[in-house]
């Protein structure tokens, strides 16, 4: 049973459904405007539950080698997948009908595809595997820009909020690219980058770092700064909705830095807590400043920080969080290690 | 947690040594494991194969610059993406280029901590080609340094050489890493199942399996088995100039003409006779573990004329006069006798019915000690309890100050006001240290640690060491 639960009244009023079991659900998209919920699973299969019971819909083994990553477009139509096997697979949310297949692994000596993006507005799909990553146009055309070798292998993908550019993080820095597949510039950092995210505000990219440190450029000046002090990596990193706060994973506790005024340097962040193992995923709400941190201590919690360092709701899945999703209409998803999956409402 | 750690093997060594081959063996013998291999991006194995993982060797460095804090990204990526995939498999065997420094492996397992919450390395194996072993070691600091991070050394393609240039090779391998357990291959036959649960990364456990194993070199240079038929008595010393047809035509192991400076002179000498059941390598090889243990014990004094009983630690003087001493053997018995010294050194002959007699089988040892520019392994032992506090101080400042040159760091400390054994375990500048079990009621209380690297400076150590005790 969650931490808090006897203050929030237990879990079982906020729980709308919970699925148990099945392969490790890895990644979770909310799709067809809310009705359904698409997961990936380890072992490949995408399946998509009716969201208002948890009822499966429609599944298929899309990747025999194992799923690594899933993205939806942002009209929640389109699903994107990568597997172990070096296809991506660009397919109709609903009806499952295969819009793309792309094979790189004859490009990469059959390399992961470990990273999917839709640009913001739907029209490019991203995805990296090895030292290479390509852009695809998915409307006003069908090009495909083979982007690399990069100067290791990709490790995060975020676009840009406008959806002109690209960037992607690696060991010893971040490389931008114009979503027509020209080189922008390099952003050098000595160390090994593990996670990248624009800010929905278009000003910030911060990027997780192997060496306990969460790394960030502005974009204006390309000056660049750090905050250490991490017990362990923080590759789960999330930008509030309005891009004034900064959510951090790397230890037991959730760390936000305040991107109000001129910015974190010299300031203390918040430091949440209530987990007790690791922070393995961040999400942050499209509705308002919320975020929902997952960890391997199988919790699921949900904070305001800018209100409260308690957690506004808990939810324990049992098993290592792989992955939540915000609906954008008060209902959250998570997925677990031991396969379950559970819906929740926000309160 | 730690108990739903999948393990992780090592597999190093140079190309053309017989990685391939123990892959080969490990994905197809009936072992009852599950193996995901993470395989070189040289690699031969098939990626059809399910859970054959290309990896290409990205190591990383860190911000801080320092080289110890070097990991390999790739395996934080693919492990990271196994682990999500955990109950598909039992076991990880993750093989290196025949070039890789394992260390960057090795610390990757200390570094990060997802990594640490789903994997534990249960030990790095390094496959050494015997035939070409001898060119290989002079050449490429590459070889010694896997050498020297091996908890097992499979000494393959056995088949290829001869009993001297074999003993030779282990000479060498043993006076690296003094630690390492060295099995002899041919086409790497050996137990798959036993391969991977090495535990080296386990001093516990380890300890259980083979209690002397950190003692950190033979004790003895030299071994030789005769088969004696009635009385017998052995022959120490005396100035003699004749050849006295040992015929140790495979060397010492130390012959890389380095100064045995302390052997000039030798006022005293030490031995122990056993028993063996057969004159071959592996009888041999069960004795040494027992002589290791009696060489630990205080050794009785003889004079030329009394007995040298089996079984016991015994020191002699040696100098101008010939000492003999007489075997306490019954008869028709196969005696090892472990000489502290090498015969060139201290001359030791068995004579029955005034006839010498030509040893059935004789082997030298390593006897460890190290150049101060070569890889090798360092040994420490102390009786007294040590304090925790001075022995933490002194362990950390030492790895800070010398970490890129340790390679391998395990050691098991009998702590002042501790009743159980504190195991310690290092790569490089990263050391773990938990206690373990408790001290048995009739077990002797003894602090071994050993170093493995290079530049290591025995008498720093040795000071340092006993400067931590209580």
């Amino acid at each position: 049973m969650g931490l808090f639960d006897g203050l929030l009244g237990g879990s079982k009023n906020k729980v709308a459904w919970a699925r148990p079991g099945g392969e490790p659900a890895l990644a979770l998209a909310w799709v067809g405007g809310g009705s359904a919920l698409a997961v990936g699973r380890s072992d490949g299969t995408v399946e998509v539950l009716d969201a208002s019971s948890g009822a499966p819909r429609r599944g298929e083994r899309l990747h025999p080698e194992g799923l690594l990553a899933m993205a939806q477009d942002p009209l929640g139509t389109l699903l994107a997948t990568g597997g172990a096997d070096g296809q991506v697979i660009v397919l109709d949310a609903t009806t499952f009908e295969r819009k793309k297949t792309i094979d790189t692994s004859a490009k990469t000596r059959g390399a992961w595809v470990e990273h999917v993006a839709f640009s913001p507005d739907g029209s490019f799909v991203a995805f990296a595997a090895g030292k290479l990553l390509w852009i695809g146009r998915l409307r006003g055309g069908s090009d495909l820009f083979e982007c690399g070798p990069h100067a290791s292998t990709i490790a995060g993908l975020s676009f840009s909020p406008d959806g002109t550019q690209l960037a992607a993080a690696r060991y010893g820095g971040v490389d931008l690219w114009s979503v027509e597949g020209s080189h922008v510039r390099e952003l050098p950092w000595k160390s090994s980058l593990v996670s990248i995210a624009w800010q929905p505000g278009g000003r910030y990219l911060a990027a997780g770092c192997q060496d306990d440190a969460v790394h960030f450029w502005r974009l204006d000046t390309f000056a660049d700064s750090m905050m250490g002090g991490y017990p362990s990596k923080p590759r789960a990193i999330a930008w509030s909705r309005s891009g004034e706060q900064l959510a951090t994973g790397g230890g037991q506790e959730v760390v936000v830095w305040s991107f109000k005024g001129k910015g974190p340097e010299g300031t203390s962040p918040a430091i949440l807590k209530g987990h007790e193992g690791l922070v393995s995923v961040l999400a942050a709400s499209p509705e308002d400043q919320r975020f929902a941190s997952g960890g391997r201590d199988g919790r699921v919690l949900v904070w305001r920080p800018q209100r409260s360092e308690t957690p506004v709701m808990s939810l324990e899945l049992g098993d290592v969080v792989h992955a939540i999703a915000f609906s954008g209409d008060g209902r959250l998803a998570a997925g677990a290690a031991n396969g379950s999956v559970t819906v929740a409402r926000l309160p | 947690m730690s108990d739903r750690c999948i393990p992780v093997t090592v597999l190093t060594g140079f190309l053309g040594a017989g990685k391939t081959t123990l892959l080969n063996r490990i994905l197809t013998e009936p072992h009852g494991l599950r193996i995901a291999v993470i395989e070189n991006e040289f690699g031969e194995i098939g990626i059809d194969q399910a859970l054959v993982v290309r990896s290409d060797e990205e190591i990383f460095e860190m911000n801080n610059g320092c080289i110890c804090c070097t990991v390999r990204g790739d395996l934080i990526r693919i492990l990271g993406n196994l682990a999500k995939r955990r109950g598909k498999f039992d076991h990880v065997v993750l093989e290196t280029t025949g070039l890789a420094d394992p260390g960057p492996v090795a610390q990757t397992f200390f570094m990060d901590e997802e990594i640490k919450a789903d994997f534990r390395i249960d030990g790095i194996v390094t496959v050494v080609d015997a035939k070409h072993a001898a060119q290989q070691k002079d050449r490429s600091g590459e070889w010694r340094e896997q050498v020297a991070f091996a908890d097992r050394v499979i000494l393959n393609k056995a088949d290829l050489v001869d009993e001297g240039a074999l003993a030779e090779v282990e000479s060498v391998v043993r006076s690296i890493n003094a630690l390492a357990r060295i099995e002899r291959a041919s086409r790497c036959d050996v137990p798959i199942r036993r391969l991977l649960d090495l535990g080296g990364f386990d001093l516990g456990r380890a300890m259980a399996i083979r209690p002397t194993f950190l003692v950190p070199e033979y004790p003895f240079e030299w071994t030789g088995v005769y088969a004696v038929g009635g009385p017998a008595s052995l022959e120490i010393g005396g100035d003699h100039d004749h050849d006295h047809g040992h015929g140790h035509g495979h060397g010492h192991g130390h012959g890389h003409g380095h100064d045995h400076g302390h052997h000039h002179d030798h006022p005293e000498a030490e031995f122990v006779a056993l028993a063996l059941p057969r004159a071959d390598d592996a009888a041999l090889k069960e004795a040494a573990e027992r002589a290791v243990r009696l060489f630990a014990e205080p050794a009785a004094a003889k004079k030329s004329g009394q007995g040298l009983p089996l079984g016991a630690h015994v020191a002699v003087h040696t100098g101008c006069h010939a000492v003999s001493l007489a075997l306490e053997a019954p008869k028709d018995t196969l005696v090892a006798v472990f000489a502290q010294h090498a015969p060139e050194e201290v001359c030791v002959h068995v004579k029955s019915g005034g006839a010498e007699l030509a040893p059935a089988l004789e082997r030298a040892w390593a006897d460890g000690h190290t150049h101060d520019d070569e890889v090798g392994s360092v040994g420490l032992t102390t009786d007294r309890p040590l304090d925790l506090k001075k022995t933490n101080q002194w362990l950390s400042g030492y790895v800070q100050a010398h970490g890129p040159d340790v390679y391998r760091l395990k050691g098991v400390l009998s702590l002042e006001g501790r009743d159980r054994r504190y195991v310690v375990q290092g790569v490089h500048m990263l050391i773990d240290g938990r206690e373990d079990e408790t001290w048995r009621a009739e077990e002797r209380r003894v602090s071994q640690l050993v170093f493995i690297g290079k530049h290591l400076d025995r008498k720093e150590l040795e000071a340092g060491f006993l400067d931590c005790v209580a």
